[in-house]
């Protein structure tokens, strides 16, 4: 009898590294959908592009590193999706490609790969874009379709538009819920972020806590700073990043306390630079910096082990 | 009624019903081997001496192995017959072990036993004699010889006594079924614990996914003096002494201490039935309740004589389906795998996992995401991911400032982990513990 | 230093094996703000090479006269007389180079290599020796500084030198001529020639065996 020996556990659970990374795609349908009935076949390409790209680049590096090969685990799909999302549906085919390579190559496999990275990949990436083409990385238009009756007139032409940003109150609550507006191919519709949140809080892929303390930050920053709340939530990106950006593993801290001194950080850090920066928006550069300090947080947050007296300082 | 339970902790196997789905309705069955082959070394501490040769005939419960010091327990003849061999064989690890066989002559002819009365009213001081001479550990798994444990050091105080009916491992009904078809004597060796250790206050805590056994152990609890019963949230590992102790009682054990330390003894609920045993009927351990489950065909809960080989009790319930890749001791989540199918069974083993080759399988280890799932399961408030990094490269006088020394090798990190992480803290501790750091 | 150089050798290991840049990675701040075009990179490093050149000469000149315990203010003034003079010379003669490199200029005074070179060589060393590794570690810097910003000008202004090479439809990616892009470029051909220089070693390690 050819029996093997382990020490326990036997049996362990569901969830794989693929499993998660599987069910934080499947919460992007909705947002990939909507982006695409939106901004219409150009976004698709986009998309396209940049996963194509992300997992291309993440599988000739470790082809050439000699390391084992683990596209399967599906993090550099997630990677490669979110980045796309996070562009306008008008950008020229390339910059999805460099971004997505930048992404996998630049911030994730030279630290050392899947679980290495000090900054979200997707996110470093489109800062390193923003800063750089910042053109290009800036044409919103108006979306081709809308959904629902509404008073934003679709434009099948691609008008660009500045960010609803700049003037929210051009759109009004329906308008900005469903995604009529102008921005980048993820972060219009609200509706379906909710849904892909309230789907990943189900199977239990991310936390409460990094969502609703980046939002209720925002939220009520805004407020205090003597700007519409709802408009500061729905007008910009800081949603789709508190959901799809700020919850990545890799980059934010361990504990629960940590993750709400990241959301309330990331909340802040968006306030200041919108009312104060040089940007409209600032969601990116906001996960960026808590980012870097989360290894400071996992520091400072400690649990008290049991059978233990708290410790002091 | 409130459901106790302490933080952190996982719910391992839940979409299959912790595995007991398939042996919780199956009343327990007793089993009856041609031969047994006894290890002298069944409880935790220095192995029995052998006191039979071979070609002695020996009476079931006879002593056949006296104990080796204070600690130490006896060992008795699980049925009767000839001693056919004392060998050294391999048992589950580490060194082979001193074995003694005995071949069953059926006839089952006592040795004289001797009665210590009712539990309310035999002498309370001859208790925990009787507990040592009936040769009964720790029932759960640990194999801690129960006498030791309630022998108290000076200076040490306890006032409550804990039943620990939880259960909390996957695929164990064993202990469920004890209390549901044999709640008196339960609390019947609670009473006599309490009295030897003179101890007023008695708790049975139970998982709420045995709300069967629950109320059966609370209707023959009901007018005995000092016990009362604890209704448990179904969680892992709330059968850790550490845990349960928090979660009945509200009290830490400190890093480093023992239950006592927090005033408490914990027993097994087995471990209770087989202290009624001895009080009363003067009988020593000599049989356990097994779950035996898996890819067995007939998922059953034998009543197993100590010695028992696992190939036996496989064909007792009716072999198995497909070849077997993997057996297991025990639970899924500590359970231990067995090197084959010729190991006897011992006062520890609870249960019997029989795992087909696809299971059995080996899951690649991939790279931490720092998802933090080990650090919510964590049932001490430890790290695992730090720690983890923290032994892999060797820093462990870091990782013991860590408290990876607290750490109660549940494995709930390593259940979680969805990177198939081996947390390595048995060996840790180990070197730790050998090398004094 | 256990046995006496050659002058060859003394020039040449300022080159490639003490390279200030690539292998001490001394005096990164003007590595990474005069290198946002290869000329930049080129006038930067000129104008350290002079500074390092000049300065190693005085100093080992004066080596036997100063004292050791007020030798850091005595490097520093000779030091910072050569800078001046260059920044005269730069800003006389190459006023569009000063425009561009500006307050990293008069910066060169606190530049690590030089005080380094002073302190660790010249200070103990001939003038024949303080000279040729003056002007080694001055080529180093200037070539590694060149290669920088060769890099970071084809990537950030698809030029080299100022001159359009890669035509008006190369959309230029503007972060490499900016500081973050700067740290991040500087570090990846710090990797990639490292990882070069120790393939080459060790391929001529393994040929002194066989031979």
């Amino acid at each position: 009898m050819n029996l093997r020996m382990s020490a326990g556990p036997h049996f362990v659970a569901r969830e794989s590294t693929q499993t998660l990374m599987l069910d934080v795609l499947i919460a992007l349908i909705p947002t990939t959908a909507a982006g695409v009935y939106l901004f219409g076949l150009r976004a698709a390409w986009v998309l396209a592009v940049s996963v194509i790209s992300a997992v291309l680049a993440e599988f000739v590096w470790q082809k050439l590193a000699r390391k084992p090969v683990r596209v399967n685990d599906l993090s550099a799909a997630v990677t490669g999706l979110i980045l796309g999302l996070n562009m306008p549906a008008e950008v020229p085919l390339w910059l999805p490609a460099i971004g997505s390579i930048i992404a996998i190559l630049l911030v994730k496999q030279l630290f050392g790969g899947i679980g290495q990275n000090f900054m979200n990949p997707a996110m470093l990436a489109r800062g390193i874009m923003l800063v750089s083409w910042p053109a290009q990385m800036t044409v919103y238009t108006l979306p081709m379709r809308v959904l629902g009756s509404t008073s934003v007139v679709p434009s099948p032409d691609a008008v660009s538009a500045a960010t609803a940003l700049i003037r929210p109150s051009a759109y009004n609550p329906y308008d900005l819920l469903v995604g009529n507006i102008p921005g980048t191919v993820g972060e219009v519709c609200k509706l379906a972020i909710i849904i892909g949140f309230l789907y990943m809080l189900f199977v239990g892929t991310i936390s409460w806590h990094i969502p609703v303390t980046f939002v209720g930050s925002v939220a009520l920053l805004s407020w205090i700073l003597g700007s519409d709340p709802w408009m500061a939530i729905l007008s910009g990106g800081v949603l789709f990043g508190a959901v799809f950006m700020a919850t990545d593993y890799v980059t934010n801290p361990l504990l629960k306390v940590g993750h709400i001194i990241f959301g309330i950080g990331c909340g802040i850090i968006v306030v200041v630079i919108r009312k104060f920066g040089g940007y409209p928006e600032g969601v990116t550069f906001a996960i960026l910096l808590m980012n870097t300090v989360t290894p400071l947080i996992d520091r400072w947050t400690k649990r008290r082990v049991y059978g233990t007296v708290k410790k002091h300082g | 009624m409130s459901k106790l339970s302490f933080r952190g902790g996982i719910h391992p196997l839940k979409e299959k019903h912790e595995g007991k789905e398939a042996t919780k309705s199956k009343p327990i069955r007793p089993y009856v081997p041609e031969e047994v082959c006894i290890p002298v070394d069944m409880h935790l501490g220095a192995p029995s001496i052998p006191c039979v040769k071979k070609g002695d005939l020996v009476k079931l419960g006879q002593v056949v192995a006296e104990p080796a010091g204070p600690r130490g327990i006896p060992v008795h003849a699980s049925v009767s017959g000839e001693v056919t061999a004392v060998i050294s064989k391999q048992q589950l690890y580490g060194k082979p072990s001193t074995c003694i066989l005995i071949r069953n002559d059926k006839q089952d002819t006592w040795v004289d036993c001797h009665i210590l009365g009712d539990v309310e009213t035999a002498p309370a001081d001859k208790i925990i004699g009787a507990i040592r001479d009936a040769g009964i550990c720790g029932m759960g798994g640990a194999c801690f010889p129960t006498h030791a444990k309630m022998v108290l050091p000076e200076g040490k105080t306890v006032d409550t006594i804990l039943l620990n009916g939880s259960e909390c491992e996957t695929f164990i009904t064993a202990d469920h079924r004890l209390m549901l078809e044999e709640p008196q004597r339960v609390v019947n060796g609670l009473r006599a614990a309490m009295r030897a250790m003179g101890v007023q206050k008695g708790v049975i805590a139970i998982e709420e996914n045995k709300m069967d056994a629950y109320e059966a152990i609370k209707k023959a609890a009901a007018g005995r003096e000092g016990i009362s019963t604890a209704l448990l949230k179904t969680k892992y590992p709330q059968g850790g002494e550490k845990q349960l102790i928090k979660a009945v009682t509200g009290r830490e054990v400190p890093s480093g201490g023992l239950p006592m330390d927090a005033h408490v003894v914990v027993l097994n609920v087995a471990t209770a039935a087989a202290i009624t045993d001895a009080v009363t009927e003067g009988k020593p351990s000599i049989a356990r309740i097994t779950t035996v489950t898996g890819i067995v065909n007939e998922p059953s809960n034998l009543l197993v004589r100590i010695g028992t080989s696992v190939s036996e009790l496989i064909t007792a319930c009716g072999g198995t389906s497909e070849e077997p890749g993997k057996l297991f001791f025990g639970g899924s989540m500590t359970g231990l795998a067995l090197p084959d199918d010729s190991v006897s069974v011992t006062k520890a083993n609870n249960c019997l996992v029989v795992v087909n080759k696809k299971d059995a399988a080996l899951q690649e280890t991939t790279e931490c995401i720092r998802c933090s799932r080990c650090i919510a399961a964590c049932p001490i408030m430890l790290n695992p991911q730090r720690l983890n990094i923290l032994c892999e490269a060797g820093n462990l006088g870091q990782a013991k400032k860590e408290n990876v020394m607290d750490c109660i090798l549940c494995h709930s990190c390593h259940y979680v982990c969805p990177a198939r992480i081996n947390f390595p803290f048995k060996e840790a501790k180990e070197k730790i513990a050998a090398r004094r750091i | 230093m256990g046995k006496k150089q050659t002058m060859r050798g003394v020039f040449i290991n300022g080159v490639l094996n003490e390279n200030p840049v690539f292998r001490l990675v001394l005096g990164v701040c003007p590595i990474l703000a005069a290198t946002t075009s290869a000329t930049n990179g080129l006038g930067m490093g000129v104008a350290a090479t002079f500074v390092l050149l000049g300065s190693n000469i005085v100093i080992s000149l004066l080596r036997n006269f100063i004292p050791a315990k007020v030798r850091i203010p005595a490097y520093i003034v000779v030091i910072s007389t050569f800078v001046t003079v260059v920044q005269m010379l730069i800003q006389a003669f190459v006023p569009s180079l000063y425009d561009a490199l500006g307050i990293f200029i008069p910066l060169i005074v606190v530049n690590c290599i030089i005080l380094a070179r002073a302190e660790a060589f010249a200070g103990k060393n001939s003038v024949l020796h303080s000279a040729a590794d003056g002007l080694g570690m001055g080529l180093g810097f200037t070539l590694a500084l060149i290669l920088i910003g060769m890099v970071r000008e084809i990537i950030g202004n698809g030029s080299v030198f100022g001159l359009d090479i890669l035509g008006p439809t190369f959309q230029p990616m503007l972060i490499a001529i900016m500081a973050p892009g700067g740290f991040i470029l500087f570090g990846l051909i710090l990797g990639i020639v490292n990882s070069i220089v120790s393939k080459i070693a060790k391929r001529s390690a393994g040929k002194g065996v066989k031979a």
